[in-house]
């Protein structure tokens, strides 16, 4: 298990909040604060949560239909996504709404326009983009295998990295919980790779 | 299925999960989501005693309330055209392919290099903690940074995410109404720059200028991405105009087109059932 404090994605830097003192000039004050707030939010934690609902299961589309959703709900709970709050209930909310969208929704192949909405920098080069996807669509093949609870608990450990107390602390689980559900995960997920490996092995993948 | 992966499975493990950290939503992702219209807090006044339990919040000496609340009038009058999304929007669940079927967005090249050197949103990897402690303090930038005291709200810039440009937009109806017409196609941020002067217009009660700008955007757009929020300002407008037919027309063809909007409820609300042919 990695024992990386990555955090899953840069954090804005935090202000100190002013002191609030008589001398402050009210006047000055951004009014409303809720708009900045809320920005800094979707800056710092949308990526994650979009990655989040593409593991999930939900291809690009959806996962940004999702994300949005995600989003909206986080814009009326303004008081659920502060400070350490926010992570969890974030979390919390896209796989509610990752649930909901796949009862209700017919899964959505990706555009074949995905290519170019990618804006990463580094930009892979072409091949390594191709090679990226081949191994996504493997990757989402062998996680829809696993039983929900085990698909995430090794994407937050895999892909966000996560610790498993900051897994434990998402999933509202204990941390010795998240341990034997990773144990599990990872075991079948290896076997089931191994599976693929014989009947299909990667390198000669078509698609 | 072994007890101990083979190195080789192992490392192709790691490849597939690379891949998928490596994944980012493209730049359109951003910009709807910086259209999501938080609510107005309108008692957003903090007292010292609630800092601790309001977290970041704006924080205002008592004897100030009542200029705040003065401001605070005079700011819900003007309009705050930031956000295109109204709070009722967000109390919608479900899923919503703003897309029409058969129609892919068409990104004009500069929409997706606009402004940013950098991509939609740092990726995992190379993030490094700013504190020791795993807090997701997205801290409210609170006013010594900011420039210009007479301004009664600052809103972020509507651009690409990843930049830290402070803000330098004021959605002001009288900047709005007074801005010409551009001629040239648009890019995305154009498109919805023109869309944010609509809705301020039609906040402030200036549904003429609303539909004007709303006819510049459809004139001048090059991709569908904002066509729903578009549509459903239209029908805004000719509602506060009084043509009520119209309205309840385009909102019906917008439901239909967008059967899982999340703005569907709303244009629903302008959708008049059919009366019996007046004379």
């Amino acid at each position: 298990m990695s024992g990386d404090m990555r955090p899953l994605s840069e954090p804005t830097s935090p202000e100190d909040p002013r002191r609030p003192s008589d001398d402050d000039p009210a006047v000055t004050e951004p009014l409303d604060d809720t708009g900045s707030h809320f920005s800094a939010l979707v800056r710092a934690e949308s990526t994650w949560v979009w990655r989040l609902l593409r593991r999930i299961g939900l291809s690009s589309e959806d996962a940004d239909d999702a994300t949005q959703q995600v989003f909206l709900v986080a814009a009326r709970r303004t008081e659920e996504v502060q400070g350490s709050r926010a992570r969890p209930f974030l979390y919390g909310t896209a796989v509610r709404v990752a649930a909901n969208a796949r009862r209700t929704l017919a899964r959505r192949r990706d555009a074949p326009s995905e290519a170019i909405f990618q804006a990463s920098t580094p930009e892979p080069s072409p091949d390594e983009q191709v090679e990226q996807r081949r191994a996504r669509v493997l990757l989402d093949e062998l996680l829809g295998k696993l039983p929900a609870e085990l698909r995430r608990v090794l994407v937050l450990a895999e892909i966000e990295q996560l610790t498993a107390r900051e897994i434990a602390e998402l999933e509202a689980i204990p941390a010795g919980t998240v341990a034997s559900r990773l144990r599990r995960a990872r075991s079948l997920f290896h076997g089931l790779l191994e599976q693929e490996q014989h009947r299909n092995p990667f390198d000669r993948r078509c698609s | 299925m072994s007890d101990e992966p083979t190195p080789e499975v192992r490392e192709l493990a790691a490849k597939l999960f690379a891949a998928a950290r490596a994944e980012q939503p493209g730049p359109a992702l951003g910009r709807r989501l910086l259209l999501i219209e938080p609510p107005h807090a309108p008692s957003v006044a903090s007292p010292r005693a609630s800092i601790a339990s309001r977290g970041p919040s704006v924080v205002v000496p008592a004897r100030s309330r009542l200029l705040r609340g003065l401001a605070a009038a005079a700011l819900l009058v003007s309009g705050a055209g930031w956000w295109l999304v109204s709070e009722r929007d967000a109390q919608k669940l479900s899923i919503s392919p703003e897309r029409v079927p058969g129609r892919t967005p068409s990104l004009p090249p500069e929409a997706s290099t606009v402004g940013a050197p950098a991509p939609a949103l740092p990726p995992a990897d190379a993030a490094k903690r700013a504190t020791s402690e795993p807090r997701v303090e997205a801290a409210p930038r609170v006013a010594p940074p900011r420039p210009s005291p007479s301004r009664p709200r600052e809103a972020p810039r509507p651009e690409v995410l990843g930049t830290d440009a402070p803000p330098s937009l004021t959605p002001s109806a009288a900047t709005s109404a007074a801005a010409p017409p551009t001629a040239q196609p648009l890019t995305l941020l154009g498109e919805l720059e023109l869309l944010k002067r609509a809705r301020t217009a039609l906040r402030s009660g200036e549904s003429e200028q609303a539909l004007e700008l709303l006819e510049q955007h459809a004139r001048q757009r090059t991709s569908n991405e904002l066509e729903a929020e578009a549509t459903l300002l239209r029908v805004e407008a000719l509602a506060a105009l009084g043509r009520h037919g119209e309205a309840s027309a385009l909102a019906t063809r917008f439901v239909r087109d967008n059967p899982n909007s999340a703005l569907g409820d709303r244009a629903k609300s302008f959708i008049r059932a059919a009366a019996p042919k007046a004379p």
